[in-house]
C-alpha cells in the first residue's frame, strides 16, 4: 500500500462491485488472517473465503476478476462493514480500495477507515444499486469520488455522495491522520486524568502491576471497608 | 434537563473538540493483544514515539493460542512472531504481559474483569469489538481498529464520535433455560443488525437487574452486533459486590468513596435518549442463528423463515444464508444435526457458562452424542483453574467434552470445523468463515442450548432435553 498522506479530495478510477447487504468484517478480512504480524500482506488476504467460494462455483469474485484489477472505488450495498474485526479496513486499503460508495456503513468499520485515509460515501439505496449495474457492465468506467463537491460520477451519471460535511472536511484539510493532533498538546490530557476519581482519588494506577496481578486470580483482600 | 451514564463518562474523559463531530477521548484503560498489539507497535515505532501510559495499558495473548490440549504455542511461525512481538514490545514498554507461557493469559474480554482492571466510569479501549463486555460494569468501552491502537498507545486518547444513547429495558423475568446469550439474541432479532448505527445502548429492567456481572458481560460482549457503537448496563450492588476485593480496586476509605462515585454515574430520571426500547423478557425463548449474520436467528424449536411476504433484499439474504447453511426456506431447526459444540469465546467463556453446562449435564446424566465432538475451551488460564478446582473439568470429560487449552479457538479459527461440519457454538459470531473455515457452518446459542444439541445431536430446546422447569412461558418463535 502506498500509504495516503495530506489531504484526500477526489479518487479517480475504475470501480469494482460487491454486491449483497450486511457484509460483515468477517467476510472482508476472515478473522484466521489476523493473525499476520504486519499489515502489508492482508490485501491478499481480503474476501479470502469469498473467493475460495466463487471459484469452487466455478464464478470469479471481484477481487480477482482482471476486469477489475487496479479498481479504486469499492461499489457496495447497505451496511458494508458491519461486526467486529478492525483489520478489514487495512485488508481493503492495502488491496488498492480508495474510497467506498455504498448505501451505509458499519459505524466502527466507517471509523477504522477514516483512519487510514479511506473515504466511505453514502449513496441512496437505488443509486448504490444504479451505480452497480454500471459499474458491472462498463468495469472501465471511470469514477470520479468528488469530497469537495460531495458527488459521486460516472460519466454523465452524477449524483449525490452523502458524507457529512464535518467528516468531509476531516478529508478534504487531510486531518484524518490524527496521530499529530493527539500528541499535540500532552499538558491538556494531564488536565483531564487529574479529574478521573480513579486515577486522582482512588489509587488505580499507583500500585506496582506486578504486585496487583502476582496470581492467576485477582487476590481477596479482607481488610477493606465496605461499600 | 438529565445525563445517561455514557454522557457523563464521555464528559469526563474528553480531552478536546477536535472539529468535525470529532472528540479526543482519554481511555482510561487499553486492553492489547497479539492479534492488533504488534501492528499497533509496528506503526508507533515507525513513527518514532513511545507508549505514553503503560500503567493503564494491559496485555495477554488470546488469539492465536494453538487448538488441541497439547499443542506446541511455537508451531505455527506466524503464532511465534505475534507473541514473541508483543511480549517483547509490551516488556520494553513496561507494559503488564498476561503471559501464556506463564498460564496468566486468556481472552482479553475475560481476563481483564477477573484480574479487576476494569470499574464503574472508565472508559476502556481495545483493537476488539468484544471490548462491549466491559460496558457491564458501567463503562464505556469501545472497539478500535488496529491504526487506532497505535494511536492510544501514543497518547491514551482515542478520536470518537459522540453517540446519542437508546435505552433498552428488559422487563419481566427469563423463564428457566433461558440465559443472557438468549436475551442479547433476541434483542438483536428484535432491533436488527444495523438500527444501532450511530448509537449507545443502555440496557436496563428487571431482566438485567437480575443478572449476575457474568450474565451482564454476555448481554454486553455482542453489542457490537446490534450496530451500536457501545453498550453499558449502570453499575449497582451486583457490580460493587463483584468488584469488591479485586486488585486494582479501591481499598479502605478508597472504597466507599468509589462506590458513592459509581452510583453517581447513574443516569438522571430525566436523561435524555435517542429513543426508549421496551421488551417483553417473559417472551424471550432459548435462541438459535440459523443464519449468516446474527440477526437471522430464531427460538431454537422453531424454524428458518419463509419467503412469503418478504421484500427482495429480505428474500435474497434468507436464500443466501440457506445456501450456505444447506437450510431449506421455512425449515425446523429440530432437523438440523450437528457435527461440533463449542463451549467457550469472549461471550460465554466464564466460569458460570461451563458451571451451568455441567450442572445440566451431571442432573440429567446425558452424555455427548457419538456423532458430536464437543470442546469446551475456557476463556483465560484463571476460569480453567477454577473449572479444575469446581470439579467442572471432570463432570465436562466424564460427559464426553474435551477441556482444551483457554483462549480463543475457534472464534478466530485457531481450531477449525473441518470441511462443512456444522458446529453449534456459544460463540459471538455466525458469519461465514468466523470459525475459521470458509464452508462451515456456525449456529450462535446459549452454553446450555449448545449442551443439548450435543447430546441429542441435533438442535433441541435445553429446556426439554434437561427438564428445566422454572418461570416464563413455554417457546414462542422471535417471528
Amino acid at each position: 500500500m502506498n500509504a495516503p498522506s495530506g489531504p484526500v479530495r477526489r479518487i479517480t478510477g475504475a470501480g469494482l462491485v460487491l454486491g449483497g447487504d450486511d457484509v460483515e468484517t468477517n467476510r472482508i478480512l476472515p478473522t484466521r488472517f489476523a493473525r499476520h504480524p504486519t499489515a502489508d500482506v492482508l490485501g491478499r488476504c481480503a474476501f479470502a473465503d469469498d473467493r475460495l467460494r466463487a471459484t469452487a462455483a466455478g464464478a470469479v469474485h471481484p477481487f480477482e476478476d482482471p476486469r477489475h484489477a487496479g479498481a479504486s472505488t469499492l461499489v457496495t450495498g447497505r451496511n458494508f462493514g458491519c461486526g467486529p474485526h478492525g483489520h478489514a479496513a487495512l485488508a481493503l486499503r492495502h488491496w488498492g480500495v480508495r474510497a467506498i460508495a455504498g448505501a451505509g456503513f458499519g459505524e466502527a468499520f466507517r471509523d477504522d477507515c477514516t483512519a487510514i485515509g479511506l473515504p466511505c460515501v453514502e449513496l441512496d439505496v437505488a443509486d448504490a444499486a444504479e451505480l452497480a449495474e454500471l459499474v458491472t457492465a462498463e468495469p472501465r468506467r471511470e469514477l470520479v469520488v468528488d469530497l469537495d463537491r460531495a458527488t459521486l460520477r460516472a460519466g454523465t451519471w452524477s449524483r449525490p455522495a452523502g458524507i457529512p460535511a464535518a467528516a468531509r472536511s476531516v478529508f478534504v484539510d487531510g486531518r484524518w491522520e490524527v496521530l499529530t493532533e493527539l500528541v499535540a498538546d500532552p499538558g491538556e490530557i494531564v488536565t483531564v486524568t487529574d479529574r478521573l476519581p480513579y486515577l486522582a482519588a482512588f489509587g488505580y494506577a499507583s500500585r506496582p502491576l506486578s504486585v496487583l496481578c502476582a496470581g492467576p486470580m485477582a487476590q481477596m483482600r479482607d481488610d477493606d471497608t465496605g461499600p | 434537563m438529565g445525563a445517561t451514564l455514557y454522557d457523563k463518562v464521555v464528559d469526563l474523559h474528553t480531552v478536546r473538540d477536535l472539529g468535525a463531530g470529532r472528540h479526543q477521548l482519554f481511555a482510561g484503560l487499553h486492553l492489547v493483544h497479539e492479534a492488533t498489539g504488534p501492528q499497533g507497535f509496528a506503526m508507533l515505532r515507525a513513527r518514532g514515539l513511545g507508549v505514553a501510559r503503560p500503567d493503564l495499558t494491559v496485555a495477554t495473548a488470546e488469539h492465536v493460542m494453538p487448538e488441541g490440549a497439547q499443542g506446541c504455542l511455537c508451531s505455527d511461525p506466524r503464532t511465534a512472531a505475534l507473541l514473541t512481538d508483543l511480549e517483547r514490545e509490551a516488556t520494553a514498554s513496561g507494559i503488564r504481559y498476561h503471559s501464556p507461557s506463564l498460564r496468566d493469559s486468556g481472552s482479553v474480554h475475560v481476563l481483564a474483569p477477573e484480574k479487576g482492571y476494569v470499574q464503574p466510569g472508565m472508559t476502556v479501549v481495545c483493537g476488539d469489538p468484544h471490548v462491549g463486555a466491559h460496558g457491564a460494569f458501567g463503562a464505556v468501552a469501545l472497539g478500535i481498529g488496529p491504526t487506532q491502537v497505535r494511536e492510544v498507545l501514543a497518547s491514551q486518547t482515542v478520536t470518537v464520535r459522540r453517540s446519542a444513547v437508546r435505552r433498552v429495558q428488559i422487563d419481566g423475568r427469563l423463564g428457566g433455560g433461558v440465559t443472557a446469550k438468549d436475551t442479547i439474541l433476541y434483542v438483536i432479532a428484535v432491533l436488527g443488525v444495523r438500527s444501532g448505527a450511530g448509537l449507545a445502548y443502555e440496557f436496563c429492567g428487571d431482566v438485567v437487574a437480575a443478572m449476575s456481572m457474568e450474565e451482564r458481560m454476555t448481554l454486553c460482549t455482542m453489542v457490537s452486533e446490534t450496530g451500536a457503537r457501545c453498550g453499558y448496563v449502570v453499575p449497582d450492588d451486583t457490580t460493587y459486590a463483584y468488584l469488591r476485593g479485586r486488585a486494582r480496586s479501591p481499598t479502605g476509605p478508597a472504597w466507599p468513596r468509589a462506590v458513592a462515585w459509581w452510583r453517581s454515574l447513574a443516569s438522571d430520571h430525566d436523561a435524555v435518549y435517542a429513543d426508549r426500547v421496551v421488551i417483553d423478557g417473559n417472551r424471550i425463548p432459548p435462541m438459535a442463528t440459523w443464519g449468516i449474520s446474527p440477526g437471522q436467528s430464531t427460538a431454537v424449536d422453531g424454524a428458518t423463515p419463509t419467503t412469503r411476504g418478504a421484500g427482495s433484499a429480505e428474500r435474497a439474504a434468507l436464500l443466501e444464508a440457506c445456501d450456505h447453511m444447506g437450510f431449506q426456506p421455512g425449515q425446523a431447526l429440530s432437523t438440523v444435526s450437528v457435527d461440533v459444540a463449542f463451549l467457550g469465546s469472549c461471550v460465554n467463556g466464564r466460569v458460570s457458562d461451563f458451571t451451568a453446562v455441567a450442572d445440566v449435564l451431571r442432573r440429567s446424566g446425558k452424555r455427548v452424542s457419538p456423532h458430536v465432538r464437543a470442546i469446551a475451551v475456557p476463556g483465560s488460564h484463571a476460569v480453567d483453574e477454577e473449572l479444575t478446582r469446581l470439579g467442572v473439568r471432570d463432570v465436562l470429560e466424564r460427559a464426553g467434552v474435551e477441556v482444551r487449552r483457554p483462549g480463543c479457538t475457534l472464534c478466530v479459527g485457531t481450531a477449525r470445523p473441518d470441511g462443512t461440519e456444522m458446529c453449534a457454538s456459544s460463540s459471538g459470531g455466525s458469519s461465514r468463515g468466523s470459525q475459521g473455515s470458509p464452508w462451515a457452518r456456525t449456529l450462535v446459542m446459549s452454553p446450555i442450548t449448545v449442551a443439548a444439541a450435543s447430546v441429542t445431536g441435533a438442535l433441541a430446546d435445553p429446556r426439554k432435553v434437561f427438564a428445566l422447569h422454572g418461570p416464563g412461558p413455554r417457546p414462542e418463535e422471535v417471528r
